[in-house]
């Protein structure tokens, strides 16, 4: 990235985070995914400097670009959400037809052992953003979205073992 | 939601009568709308600014601190992006390689031969130390059988051409790996096959090299993690600059599996080898 594009693209952060994190904040509802939608929106403008800068309206193409932001965002909630509604209810099952007397706490404390379902959990449930789940765990955002990605794959792994 | 598209007629005075929930609610509307059927960018960016504005101070941090946030946390990111967004990422290049592959199958030089006969005991030793890896043999390569170019649609299906068994390679890889291509590097001594796979910042590689008596040394940054055995083949599992590599020997031929996987990617790849 030139230093001009950086230079323009840093201004288009300054000149519209406020307003960029309405939006965001507003279709979130969360402050954390809102600022996280916000970022990866600047994250794919500073990976694509040459598109923002000669968009005949670098804003719009700004504000499109949070719109998928967001909507990636709610697509990955949802998605963790699923596939850990699937994993407790094929556990569920597998204990109901069988003659263990396990009760449901004992099986979600089993579950919340596994730190690939209280990292989807985080996401899914809590309305965690990568970054929160980062800055607890110690490490980057970029490896915190690679464990998140992990930790999906892991539990439908674990789904297609079970049926 | 109606689209204006006279924008120098819209009236936006609307929006600043309408309380902060009303707001909210046009602009989830305008998320969950179809692409090309949310609001205009103008009426948007009015509707955002009146929020912002009524909303100052109560942002859990200011532009400059979540520029300087950016920078740390996701800049970096993005500058790493940039440097394995590899040549394979373009289609064109994918191509290119299958193609020269097809091309080197079809024009070899043809080995020497004494090479074409094939040693029964080997003298094989594995070392590491120093930062680097190794199998050291004095066994020759194996015969490379000429044939015909052909498309394939598998990478195993190159291996037997070279003498490789198919069964060595690797059954599973994560799902989130997609194959881009293979490619054939051979001399008088050395025949190296290679499939590559690429995740969106990530590659993961299988390669089967056989050798003649020339140890392949592999620069490593750290010391060797374990030794893993599946069938009575070990497997040398290391980091080799951020990637994880695993090496094994089956005769003279050296298989390695390494790529942005973790440790338990790794040894389900490995497991899945069907001839262990």
């Amino acid at each position: 990235m030139e230093q001009e594009q950086r230079a323009k693209i840093q201004s288009l952060y300054f000149e519209m985070f406020d307003r960029l994190m309405a939006y965001a904040r507003s279709c979130l509802e969360n402050e954390a995914l809102a600022e996280e939608a916000v970022q990866e929106a600047f994250q794919i403008a500073c990976q694509k400097p040459d598109s923002v800068c000669s968009s005949p309206n670098p804003r719009g193409w700004i504000v499109n670009t949070l719109r998928n932001t967001v909507r990636n965002i709610q697509s990955r909630r949802a998605s963790a959400k699923h596939v850990l509604e699937r994993y407790v209810v094929s556990q569920a099952r597998d204990l109901t037809f069988s003659n263990d007397k396990l009760s449901l706490e004992l099986l979600y404390e089993n579950v919340a052992e596994l730190e690939e379902f209280k990292l989807l959990a985080e996401m899914a449930v809590e309305g965690k953003s990568h970054a929160e789940m980062a800055a607890q765990r110690g490490i980057t955002v970029s490896a915190c979205k690679k464990r998140v990605q992990r930790a999906k794959e892991t539990l439908q792994k674990k789904l297609k073992k079970d049926l | 939601m109606p689209k204006n598209k006279n924008r120098s007629q819209q009236d936006f005075s609307q929006y600043n009568a309408m309380s902060d929930e009303q707001l909210a609610e046009i602009l989830r509307s305008d998320s969950e709308a179809p692409e090309g059927n949310g609001l205009d960018i103008d009426s948007l960016l009015y509707i955002t600014g009146v929020l912002a504005e009524r909303n100052t101070g109560n942002s859990s941090k200011t532009a400059q601190e979540a520029w300087d946030f950016f920078q740390e946390s996701y800049l970096p990111e993005q500058d790493v992006h940039k440097e394995k967004a590899s040549k394979f990422s373009k289609p064109w290049f994918r191509r290119a390689v299958a193609a020269a592959a097809i091309v080197a199958l079809a024009v070899i030089i043809p080995l020497s031969t004494n090479a074409l006969k094939l040693k029964k005991v080997w003298n094989t030793v594995a070392t590491w130390g120093n930062g680097h890896f190794a199998f050291v043999t004095d066994s020759p390569v194996n015969n490379f059988d000429k044939n015909n170019p052909c498309i394939f649609e598998t990478p195993q299906q190159v291996l037997p051409l070279l003498n490789m068994d198919p069964a060595y390679y690797p059954a599973w890889v994560p799902e989130r790996f997609e194959y881009v291509a293979c490619s054939v590097d051979y001399s008088d001594y050395t025949c190296v096959f290679t499939a590559e796979y690429h995740d969106e910042n990530e590659t993961l590689k299988v390669s089967f090299r056989a050798y003649n008596g020339i140890a392949a040394h592999h620069a490593t940054d750290a010391e060797i993690i374990e030794c893993y055995t599946v069938d009575g083949v070990d497997y040398y599992i290391f980091n080799n600059y951020q990637r994880l590599a695993a090496f094994c020997l089956r005769g003279n031929i050296e298989c390695s599996i390494t790529g942005e996987i973790t440790l338990e990617e790794l040894k389900a790849i490995i497991d899945s080898i069907p001839k262990g």
